[in-house]
């Protein structure tokens, strides 16, 4: 399709949406009735801040934002949505890094931030039930609250993420959790899902869908499985109002540790053998290959740029939990033996005591989340992309992304070191006992500069397209994600695009985020 | 002829040296606050020994061999053994990674030393510099 036919296609489809003014009139008389004034609007002021955020994304923004309080709230907004043919677009907290809750035609915003309440936690079958606006570092706090039994409190598996980031929202896009080593990942732990598709049906996933059967944690319900369908699907398929996860004891004495390589020249590949031999052994909580930029801007002491040079090129967290001090003592030998053998070595953390160090504090990493502000602040916008990879193909990847760097970020400034361009990677997993993890590109831009606009653009797609050349899988949609991806899995997409066809035929739900419509751009 | 270390001799040079040095001098440019090179004794070297040194925005104001801690007023003490001392000086390991083993004690603004890498990968350059005997080699 030429350019000048693709504005021509994309004028027809904004039409074709619904999207006019007598339609965004009457739908927001229609909310105004059905949700109260307070609760939608149209006002330019508020459809701006919906419109961007701190991705490379492209968005627009939405004509409308309707704010539910519960599903039959959100039932009624899908109604009207498929009435008018307006498209609708999900938003819990809109912390997503792949730019997923801005519209790309525009439509309405659903925010969901008035479903913000943890419905029940059960301690018989451990599992907490929520709405999309709970976020983590809230859940953290509930759970803390109960016990697994005397002695052994309750946690979940929170997403390794900000605090103030939802937690469903997180699952459902398939996110990953800080204790992804131990026990996997996020998706693993939906037990039921309560969801309204496009036409505004509500539809019940998990044991839970049959009446009167209380919270059974187990991942299926009756019959053949669907619920899958709806992880990772980005909006396309409906909204999810509730959902119940499990959660899990969590050991009483946890240690946090920092390891580093001997030998600076050979730092990741000491990592990737670390993380590898420790990983076998079910030794760990927590583990976490970080880079010298997040720490420079983890440590929150000053400008990361500064500090990138002082900084170990790639770090090691691990967090080690038990019943007791012995038992720790214990697992900190074997991990001291093994980080020996593979050449690192544990940092001296007091070293960095200056005050307050949430970094250093096992909670702030296992729990909350460790990119709480100090993170994004370097210069406002922290981009990555990831995939799932086997662990030995690793420093071979990070040797092309790292031209990749050279050539799309890194000034020619003689200047300003490779470091100093701060771009790093980070390991987060592996996944339990086996040697697949994540691998993450991590780069800090600044989105009132357009010369770092262009580039991080252009990094970023470029790679994905290098995870895919080594043969690793994009973990989530991450800037063309399902363009890259979705041509090569023949039936599978096929049966997407038919699935697509039969839930939302109106392609209401967050149109053009996916190609699995014909008129896809 | 090569000076030995520890002594003032060779802190004398080193200060010198760091002060004709335009890469410190910039490197170095906001570094404000003495410090002291405490060089503990172990099997090869038979007693302690502190070396102190004036930084200031890019020059070395003065620098002395000291009796012991109390002597001169310090904003950061550097702590370690004298056989980690000969490998900072020496090249064999960095200054950041010697604090990060432990090998090597801070008191002072940490926070503060971690943005002066710059100043230390020239420091470290010029030390290699210096024709350098080492007390136990003698």
């Amino acid at each position: 399709m030429s350019t000048q036919e693709a504005v021509v296609v994309s004028a027809l489809k904004v039409e074709e949406k619904g999207i006019n003014r007598e339609n965004v009139q009457n739908i927001l008389a229609e909310l105004h009735d059905a949700l109260g004034e307070d609760w939608a609007t149209n006002d330019d002021a508020v459809l701006t801040s919906y419109g961007r955020d701190f991705t490379i994304a492209v968005g627009k923004k939405p004509n409308i934002v309707a704010l539910p309080g519960s599903t039959r709230d959100v039932q009624t907004i899908m109604k009207l949505a498929k009435k008018y043919g307006m498209p609708v677009v999900p938003f819990s907290t809109g912390f997503n890094h792949a730019g997923l809750t801005l519209p790309r035609i525009g439509g309405i915003l659903l925010d969901l931030k008035r479903m913000d309440k943890i419905l029940k936690i059960d301690e018989e079958s451990l599992t907490i039930t929520i709405q999309p606006h709970v976020r983590n570092a809230v859940i953290y706090t509930a759970v803390k609250k109960h016990s697994a039994s005397e002695g052994l409190p309750l946690r979940a598996a929170i997403p390794l993420t900000m605090g103030s980031a939802s937690t469903l929202a997180n699952y459902v896009a398939r996110g990953g959790s800080g204790i992804m080593a131990k026990v996997g990942n996020t998706p693993e732990f939906i037990v039921n899902m309560t969801w309204v598709l496009p036409d505004g049906e509500i539809v019940k996933f998990g044991p839970s869908a049959v009446p009167e059967v209380e919270d059974i944690p187990v991942q299926w319900g009756p019959g053949p499985d669907l619920s899958g369908m709806f992880i990772n699907a980005d909006g396309m398929f409906g909204v999810c109002t509730e959902m119940t996860i499990k959660i899990l004891p969590e050991w009483p004495i946890e240690k946090l540790y920092l390891f580093d390589a001997e030998d600076d020249d050979r730092s990741l590949e000491s990592a990737c053998d670390f993380i590898k031999n420790i990983c076998q052994e079910d030794l760990i909580d927590f583990i976490y290959k970080s880079s010298y930029c997040q720490m420079a801007t983890g440590l929150g002491i000053g400008d990361p740029v500064d500090l990138s040079e002082s900084m170990p090129e790639d770090p090691v967290m691990v967090i080690l939990s038990g019943w007791d001090e012995e038992e720790v003592e214990i697992r900190t030998e074997i991990t001291e033996d093994i980080a020996e053998k593979t050449g690192m070595y544990a940092v001296d953390i007091a070293a960095f005591d200056y005050g307050e160090d949430l970094m250093f504090e096992p909670k702030y990493q296992k729990r909350i989340g460790p990119k709480i502000g100090s993170v994004m602040k370097h210069k406002g916008a922290f981009q990555f992309t990831a995939c799932y990879v086997k662990i030995d193909k690793i420093p071979g990847m990070v040797k092309d992304y790292y031209k990749l760097r050279e050539k799309y970020w890194r000034d020619s400034d003689p200047d300003v070191t490779p470091r100093m361009s701060m771009s790093g990677t980070a390991i987060q997993g592996p996944l339990p006992f086996c040697r697949v993890s994540t691998l993450e590109y991590d780069l800090w831009w600044d989105q009132g500069d357009p010369e770092e606009v262009k580039r991080a653009s252009q990094l970023i797609r470029k790679a994905n397209e290098l995870n895919l050349k080594h043969g690793a899988m994009l973990w989530r949609n991450m800037y063309g994600y399902g363009e890259i991806h979705f041509p090569l899995l023949g039936k599978y997409f096929e049966l997407l695009k038919k699935t697509k066809q039969v839930l939302d035929p109106d392609n209401i739900m967050h149109p053009d985020i996916n190609p699995v419509t014909d008129d896809y751009v | 002829m090569a000076l030995l270390y520890p002594s003032e001799e060779w802190l004398i040079e080193l200060k010198d040296s760091l002060n004709a040095n335009p890469d410190y001098e910039k490197a170095a440019a906001n570094w404000e606050g003495a410090l002291i090179l405490h060089i503990q004794a172990d099997e090869n070297l038979d007693k302690d020994y502190f070396l102190w040194a004036d930084p200031y925005h890019g020059k070395v104001r003065d620098a002395k061999l000291l009796n012991s801690l109390d002597d001169e007023k310090a904003e950061f003490v550097l702590s370690g053994k004298y056989s980690t001392w000969k490998t900072v000086v020496k090249g064999d390991l960095d200054a950041m990674k010697a604090i990060m083993k432990s090998k090597i004690k801070v008191k002072g603004n940490m926070a503060f030393l971690l943005k002066q890498t710059k100043a230390s990968n020239v420091l470290m350059k010029v030390q290699q510099s210096i024709d350098t005997l080492f007390i136990d080699e003698q």
